[in-house]
Formats: C-alpha cells, sequence, structure tokens
C-alpha cells in the first residue's frame, strides 16, 4: 500500500513526543504512587494504581508539576484557516495558562488522514473530537479492544467533575459506558434541547416572496415549488444536495431527516420506537420515499450530478441562484450563506423549512436529531504514558473555570458577564478582521465543535444572530423525533465482529440500492422482489436483532 | 562489465570460490548491493507483514502480540470467499482489466507505428512530447476533470445525444463506467507507453528496410514484414509483465471516479480492499484479500510465461 512509505517517519515523530511528554510529566505520577494503598479499585491498570485522598476531592488548576500532552483531532478548517494549529489559537494559549499544561496538538486531514493514525499503530496521548460510535467501525467497543482507547474506569478519581455530570444526569452516564461498563472517555455533551437539531432543509425565501408562494411543507408542494423556481426563477438545479447531506440529514443514516415523515418513516437508519427496534431501509415505507426522489429526479428537478458533487458546488449553486431548494446546517447552511452573501446580494434571503409532512399542519414524525451524548468522545489511547495527567487534563472542562473557557472563552476578551450571563463581545459577533462568527469563534471557543465538554444553550442562542437562523431552529425543532431517537448503544463484544459483518455488507448494499433507485437505474418495481430480498438474505433481521439486545441492555444500564 | 571468472581447482573449497569471486567481481557486487537492499527492504521484509491476514491484527497491539483468527487462521479467507460482493470484485476487476489490456495495450503501438512514419522531425517530436504530457497530470486532477467533464453540463455528455444517448451524468450510469476508465487511462498513458517502442524502433537495422523496398514493398508491406517483427520481442515481453498484474487495478483512480451507484461495475478488489481495511479497519482480512489477489497474479505469470516460451520461445525467464 502507497501510505506504508510514509508512516515510519510519522511513528518516529509520533514516538519522540510521547517520549518527550512522559519525562516532563512523570514526577506527579511517581510521587504520589507510595499513597496507592487505599485505593480499592478491583481492575486497577498499571498506571493508575495511584489515589491520593486528597486529590480525589477534586483537581487543582493549574496542575502543579505541569506536563506534556500531545493531542491528535480532525483538522478544523474553522480553526486552521486563521491558525496553524489549535495550538496558536488565543483559545489555546489560555488552556495552557489555566491548567498549566503544555499541549501539542496534530490534525490529520479529515477521515483519511484519521484511520491512518489508527492503523499506525502509534498514538498521541489523547484523541479529541472524535466521533467513535460513527466513524470509527466496530464503535467504541471494538476500538478498546484494539487498544487504541484505554477505558477512564480507574482513572475516575481525577475526573471529580465529569463523575458530577454523570451522577447528575442518568442518561449522560449510560451513554458513555459500554456493555462491559468501561467508560469510553469525555464525552461531548450538548446540554440542552435547542443543541439537539442543527440540520434540515433550506429554501430561497427572497424567490418564494417574489413568486407569491407559501412555504411548502408536503412533497406535492416541495415539487411545485421546484417547478416554479425552475420556470420562472432560471434555477438549473432547483434541488441540489451532496451525498453526504442526503444520507446524513435528508434520509437520516445517521439519526432523524427532514425528507421521511410524510411517507410514515422515522429515518433510514436504526431507530426504535416503546423499545423495540427497526430498521428503515428495511420498511416497506421506504419505497414511497425513493418514489418520490425518484420522481424529482426523472423530472429533473434534483440534481442529475448529486452523487458525485462536493460541498462547494452544493454551496455555490444555491447562492449562485442554481438552485432554490438544498439540505445544509443551520450555521455553516443558513448562517452562512446569509453572511456570504450579506454583501454581494441584499436581496439574497434563505430560511430552513421542514420537516415535511404528508398534510399541511401535521406535526412531522422525526427531524435532524442527535443524542445529547452524540458519540464524540476525548479518549486517552494505550500509548499515553501519564494517564493520570490525561485524566485531569480530560476533566477541566467540566470544571466551572474550563466550561465557561471552553463555551464563551477569555472573559473580557471574547465575552463579558452580563447580569450573570456571559455574552459574546463584538469580537466574536462582529470581528474587526472579517472573520465570520463560526471563525471568530474558532479561535477563542470550543463551543461550536466536538471537543469532551458540556455545550452550554446560551452558545447556540447567541450563535444564530440572524433572524432567519431563530425561526430556522423553531421549525426544524417542531417534530416527535425524540421518541424514535436510538440512544448510544454498542453491540456486546462477543457479537462485534458478527454485527460488523453483516452491517457492513448490508451497508454497501443499501448505499448503492438508495442511489440507484433514486436515479431510475433501478427499477422501483424491484423493491420488494428483488431488494427487500437481498436484504432478508443479507440477514438484516439478525443485525436488527442485535439492535435489539443492545437496546435492551442500555435500558438495563 | 565483463564478468570475469576462472576455472576453480578442485581441491578448493567452496568458501574459497567464493571469495575469490567477490575479490574479482568486486565492482558488480557493489553494484547490485542496492538493488538487493530494495528487494530485501521493499518486497521481502513486508512479506513477513502478510502475517496479519491469518490473525485479528490490531495496529496497538502489533503482529506479534494480536491473536491468531478463527478457523485455523484462515476465518478472514473463508469469509472473503462467502462475502456477499465476492464475485462481483473479481468480475470488475478481471473485466476492468482485460478491456484495459485489450484496448490500452495496442494503443502506445499504434501511436508508435504513426510517429514512426512521421517524416517531419519538428512536428514529431512535438507531437510525442503532447501526447505524453497527460502523464505527469496528478491522478487526482485528472480525476476531477474527468468527473466535470462527464457531469451532465460536461462537454462528454454533450457528445452523448449524437449517440443517440441522453445528456445524464455519465459516472451515475453504471454502463459507461468500464469505457470512462480505459479510455482516460489510454489518454493518459499513450504517450509515455510509446516511448519504449520507439525506442526499439530504432534498433531496427536500416538494411531491412532497404532490402524491402528494393523487393517492392510499399509503407504497409515493410510496417508489416519489418517493423512489426523487428520490436515483437519488445511487445511481447511488455504484454508479459502486463499479464502478470491482470488482478492488479489500483484502487486510486477507482476510489476517485466511482460513487455507491455504479459498484455494480466500478467496484474492485483493491477498492474493496481499501474500504474494508482503511475505512472499516479491518486490517487481517483486507491483508487476506490482498494475499489472494497476490496469489492469483503470480499463479498467471507463471502460466502466461510458460504459454508464451511454447508457442514464441520469448519468456520472462
Amino acid at each position: 500500500m502507497k501510505f506504508g512509505k510514509a508512516s515510519p517517519i510519522f511513528m518516529a515523530l509520533l514516538a519522540a513526543a510521547s517520549l518527550t511528554a512522559c519525562g516532563s510529566g512523570n514526577g506527579s505520577a511517581s510521587s504520589s504512587s507510595s499513597t496507592g494503598a487505599s485505593t480499592s479499585s478491583a481492575a486497577s491498570s498499571e498506571s493508575a494504581s495511584s489515589g491520593a485522598s486528597e486529590e480525589a476531592q477534586g483537581v487543582v488548576y493549574p496542575i502543579p508539576g505541569g506536563g506534556k500532552l500531545t493531542i491528535a483531532m480532525t483538522e478544523e478548517a474553522q480553526v486552521t484557516a486563521n491558525a496553524a494549529t489549535l495550538g496558536d489559537t488565543p483559545f489555546a494559549e489560555e488552556l495552557m495558562k489555566q491548567t498549566g499544561l503544555d499541549l501539542e496538538y496534530k490534525h490529520p486531514a479529515g477521515k483519511d488522514g484519521m484511520n491512518l493514525l489508527f492503523a499506525s499503530g502509534d498514538y498521541p496521548d489523547i484523541i479529541a473530537c472524535y466521533p467513535f460510535f460513527t466513524d470509527y467501525a466496530g464503535g467504541p467497543v471494538k476500538a478498546i479492544k484494539d487498544n487504541v482507547i484505554v477505558p477512564v474506569n480507574d482513572l475516575m478519581e481525577y475526573m471529580p467533575d465529569l463523575q458530577a455530570v454523570f451522577d447528575g444526569n442518568e442518561l449522560y452516564r449510560k451513554s458513555c459506558i459500554t456493555p462491559a461498563g468501561e467508560i469510553i472517555g469525555a464525552p461531548m455533551i450538548r446540554n440542552g434541547d435547542e443543541l439537539l437539531t442543527s440540520a434540515g432543509l433550506i429554501i430561497r425565501q427572497d424567490w418564494l416572496d417574489d413568486l407569491g408562494l407559501e412555504t411548502p411543507e408536503t412533497p406535492e408542494e416541495v415539487a411545485n415549488v421546484l417547478r416554479e423556481f425552475r420556470d420562472k426563477k432560471g434555477a438549473t438545479v432547483p434541488f441540489s444536495f451532496t451525498l453526504t447531506q442526503l444520507n446524513s440529514f435528508g434520509l437520516g443514516t445517521t439519526g432523524g431527516s427532514c425528507l421521511t415523515s410524510p411517507f410514515g418513516l422515522p429515518t433510514v437508519g436504526f431507530y426504535q420506537h416503546d423499545g423495540k427496534v427497526y430498521n428503515g431501509f428495511y420498511q416497506a415505507e421506504f419505497k414511497d420515499v425513493l418514489a418520490w426522489l425518484n420522481s424529482l429526479y426523472s423530472e429533473g428537478l434534483l440534481d442529475q450530478n448529486f452523487a458525485t458533487i462536493e460541498d462547494s458546488v452544493q454551496s455555490s449553486n444555491i447562492m449562485n441562484g442554481q438552485s432554490g431548494i438544498t439540505i445544509g446546517r443551520l450555521n455553516g447552511g443558513v448562517g452562512g450563506y446569509l453572511q456570504t452573501m450579506s454583501e454581494k446580494d441584499p436581496t439574497f434571503n434563505v430560511v430552513g423549512f421542514g420537516p415535511l409532512v404528508a398534510n399541511k399542519g401535521d406535526v412531522p414524525l422525526t427531524t435532524h436529531y442527535s443524542n445529547p451524548v452524540n458519540g464524540y468522545f476525548n479518549v486517552i489511547t494505550s500509548s499515553c504514558k501519564d494517564q493520570e495527567l490525561a485524566a485531569k487534563f480530560l476533566n477541566f472542562p467540566y470544571t466551572e473555570q474550563g466550561h465557561l473557557l471552553y463555551n464563551f472563552g477569555i472573559e473580557g476578551v471574547s465575552y463579558t458577564m452580563e447580569n450573570g450571563t456571559p455574552t459574546y463581545t463584538e469580537l466574536i459577533t462582529k470581528n474587526p478582521d472579517g472573520l465570520n462568527m463560526q471563525y471568530a469563534l474558532a479561535q477563542y471557543t470550543r463551543s461550536w465543535s466536538g471537543d469532551g465538554m458540556l455545550q452550554d444553550p446560551l452558545y447556540i442562542i447567541q450563535y444564530s444572530p440572524f433572524p432567519q437562523q431563530k425561526e430556522t431552529l423553531k421549525r426544524w425543532t417542531n417534530s416527535t423525533a425524540k421518541e424514535y431517537k436510538m440512544p448510544l448503544v454498542s453491540v456486546a463484544d462477543e457479537f462485534s465482529n458478527e454485527y460488523s459483518a453483516l452491517i457492513s455488507d448490508i451497508n454497501t448494499y443499501t448505499s448503492e440500492m438508495t442511489l440507484r433507485f433514486i436515479t431510475g437505474q433501478e427499477s422501483l418495481d424491484n423493491f420488494d422482489s428483488v431488494y427487500m430480498a437481498t436484504l432478508q438474505s443479507m440477514n438484516i433481521e439478525r443485525a436488527i436483532e442485535l439492535q435489539q439486545m443492545a437496546l435492551d441492555e442500555f435500558n438495563a444500564r | 562489465m565483463s564478468v570475469k571468472t576462472k576455472p576453480a581447482k578442485g581441491q578448493n573449497g567452496m568458501k574459497e570460490i567464493i571469495f575469490r569471486d567477490l575479490k574479482m567481481n568486486r565492482d558488480a557486487y557493489l553494484l547490485i548491493i542496492p538493488v538487493v537492499l530494495f528487494y530485501l527492504l521493499f518486497a521481502y521484509k513486508p512479506m513477513y507483514g502478510m502475517i496479519i491476514a491469518f490473525k485479528n491484527y490490531s495496529p496497538a497491539r502489533g503482529i506479534l502480540g494480536s491473536e491468531w483468527a478463527a478457523n485455523f487462521g484462515m476465518e478472514h479467507f473463508v469469509s472473503f470467499f462467502g462475502s456477499y460482493y465476492f464475485l462481483r470484485i473479481l468480475r470488475n476487476t478481471i473485466i476492468i482489466s482485460l478491456t484495459s489490456i485489450l484496448f490500452g495495450f495496442p494503443a502506445p503501438i499504434l501511436l508508435a507505428l504513426l510517429l514512426n512514419e512521421i517524416k517531419s522531425e519538428r512536428f514529431k517530436r512535438i507531437t510525442q512530447t503532447i501526447s505524453y504530457m497527460p502523464h505527469f497530470i496528478s491522478l487526482v486532477v485528472v480525476c476531477s476533470m474527468v468527473n466535470m467533464f462527464t457531469s451532465n453540463t460536461g462537454f462528454l455528455t454533450a457528445l452523448m445525444p449524437f449517440f443517440g444517448q441522453e445528456r445524464v451524468s455519465l459516472l451515475s450510469q453504471q454502463q459507461y463506467f468500464v469505457p470512462i476508465y480505459v479510455l482516460s487511462g489510454i489518454w493518459q498513458e499513450i504517450g509515455w507507453g510509446a516511448i519504449i517502442y520507439l525506442a526499439a524502433l530504432t534498433g531496427i537495422d536500416q538494411e531491412l528496410y532497404e532490402a524491402a523496398r528494393i523487393d517492392g514493398a510499399g509503407r504497409w508491406k515493410q510496417t508489416l514484414y519489418v517493423t512489426l517483427p523487428g520490436i515483437s520481442g519488445t511487445i511481447i515481453i511488455m504484454l508479459l509483465l502486463r499479464l502478470g498484474s491482470v488482478m492488479n487495478v489500483g484502487f486510486e483512480k477507482i476510489i476517485l471516479l466511482y460513487n455507491p451507484s455504479i459498484y455494480e461495475t466500478a467496484d474492485v478488489i483493491s477498492s474493496f480492499v481499501y474500504r474494508k481495511g482503511l475505512n472499516e479497519f479491518q486490517w487481517s482480512y483486507s491483508a487476506a484479500v490482498g494475499l489472494f489477489n497476490s496469489i492469483v497474479n503470480f499463479l498467471l505469470i507463471i502460466l502466461f510465461n510458460r504459454i508464451s516460451r511454447k508457442a514464441s520461445e520469448v519468456s520472462l525467464w
């Protein structure tokens, strides 16, 4: 394989970095190990044998003696547009000051970059902001089995504030452990209902106004509006989205969806209702969703290239008047388009709408909806030599001091306290260097990211400066998605090989067939006779059964 | 450099013969050291890593630290042969590869023959330079160009109505994947591939052409009876080398061009290995698939070499 040649250098660098990290951080670990006799943890790992009782009460920041940690996280364009690494931002400078630690960040590029990091076998001390539940095949259970993640059960005494979060919320606690009871790491927690929905349908409101049309609610109305846009507004690609947007938000492989409600389907992935697990790909209703999308595609209303285009093409489609409807995010989408176009074209106006319903006025079954613990974790890796120090660092965002820094940045610089409410300053909301709000936030906070912390609802309320965003959020959150949402379950270790073998083939098949049905390469007449029959022969029912067992186990935690 | 030899006397031990040989041909041995090192490091040492095909490998545990797979280590092979997609990716690999050979292999030979007939040196050189330019464009760029040209508004798609076809995004239509793959491959490599044949052409004795002309052969007959036989040795060697990698369809170009809607014709063994190994972290499984691929390649080259030796007395060994 071609990648192999570069990795020895990379490994050597990583190894050197982690060695130096341990050299400087070892002081506190060895000094406290002499008092380790008082701990009663049953399965203590070699490095967690310490347990000085005064430390268990609370961790002091800055951490006495300091130390160095290496952290890897996927490159975030919002950060690296204006700083070489996260470590070079004002946020990290303040973080290092407040924790007393020397932090070194590495940013592998995208999912492929992280995959290569995992395949290298040599890791930094901490892997941060990584969606282990969705992106690490086999989930955290497999990552622990692969010896990538070190569970933090024995380190909880150094994470008293995270422990307090777990003690205060049963759902949060249950979502952070594996079936075997291992605590995965420090979770990203969306601590408020406003934070759970962030994607959906977006429409050119100014076009609607010009044409005197109402906001569409049903699939038929959407088709009509698209035809109007095509005929009267010259939209060559009336409805544009990328494959990822269709899958993640439109159909909902990773959660709720904005397109499937009218057809009686909550989402295409796994969902549950009253404790029973279903898979949307294996439901008869899915055929109606496909039939509708296929009719849009064959009429030319839907982007003919959606299977191959990138985000950049899709966003330029909507901003250049090629498209009138798209699928996107609240901030990156609605907010981003409005901000980018505010100078170029003052009449440009977009707002979110949907989720679609069968009859006008219905409450949608579902919407894009994430679990409060959404699967992003900061974890300690097996390469970390000073796990106690790493644990103390991961605990920091859950302290009051850390909570403010992570959500709002530096007091007096990026926020001020007004009547006890942290409020972003103009440095963030109207950046003097012309940064848009997300990029400005990225220099001073982590609230917009997937970092292990409690995300504060005050962040999103202030983050959506345009009234269109507030309206969007109101529309998108109106649904019964909570009743269908699958919690963050894990298939137990003994079934994980069986499950990943099953689901890997099933995923390939469903993604392939979804596209073929929409583009009309496969006739919908074959939905039952070929598609459903093949899914059955691929043993999808066993996969559903394994998810059912996982859900039962989760509910019993 | 000529390699010197000296008849060894019967009494001398093997050791001494080797030692003397090393001493006498020191320069030759020095020259070959880098080559030997290259093969040891990049061809033989990685073979050790093939062990992971029989284990449940995890990078953090290392090759020795990972446990053996079930079924006496054959678990991953069994599950690959039983996989729903086994036949499809095998079929696609062979179809794409054979089509590439069928159309892609003769193309540079034809170009070389055509260039050879050009009288104007200047025009010949310009043509040749232009023809091998695409070889130096990064594959990522080539593929994004192909992506644009074949979108529903691309210029290649605009030609489709002349063939009585609809204007649709070509890379979403499974029947077009193989032609797009093969034709773009020819465009990319035709000039570069012609170089070796042009070199072979210069080696043909000009007197043969003179003799042929005296015998009344026109240009076509000269090509047929002098030029082609003159480079047939090169052609056969190149063909043998190419056939030895029938099962090797590189994953880079495939993953840059395909999308799930055309997996039916586009998914090949190497792209499957890539998805399994690097996206799904099933390192051992993908190693097993890769090992299977290499063994088939190995058997094929032995077979073709034997056939060639029997039929034309030209062979690799």
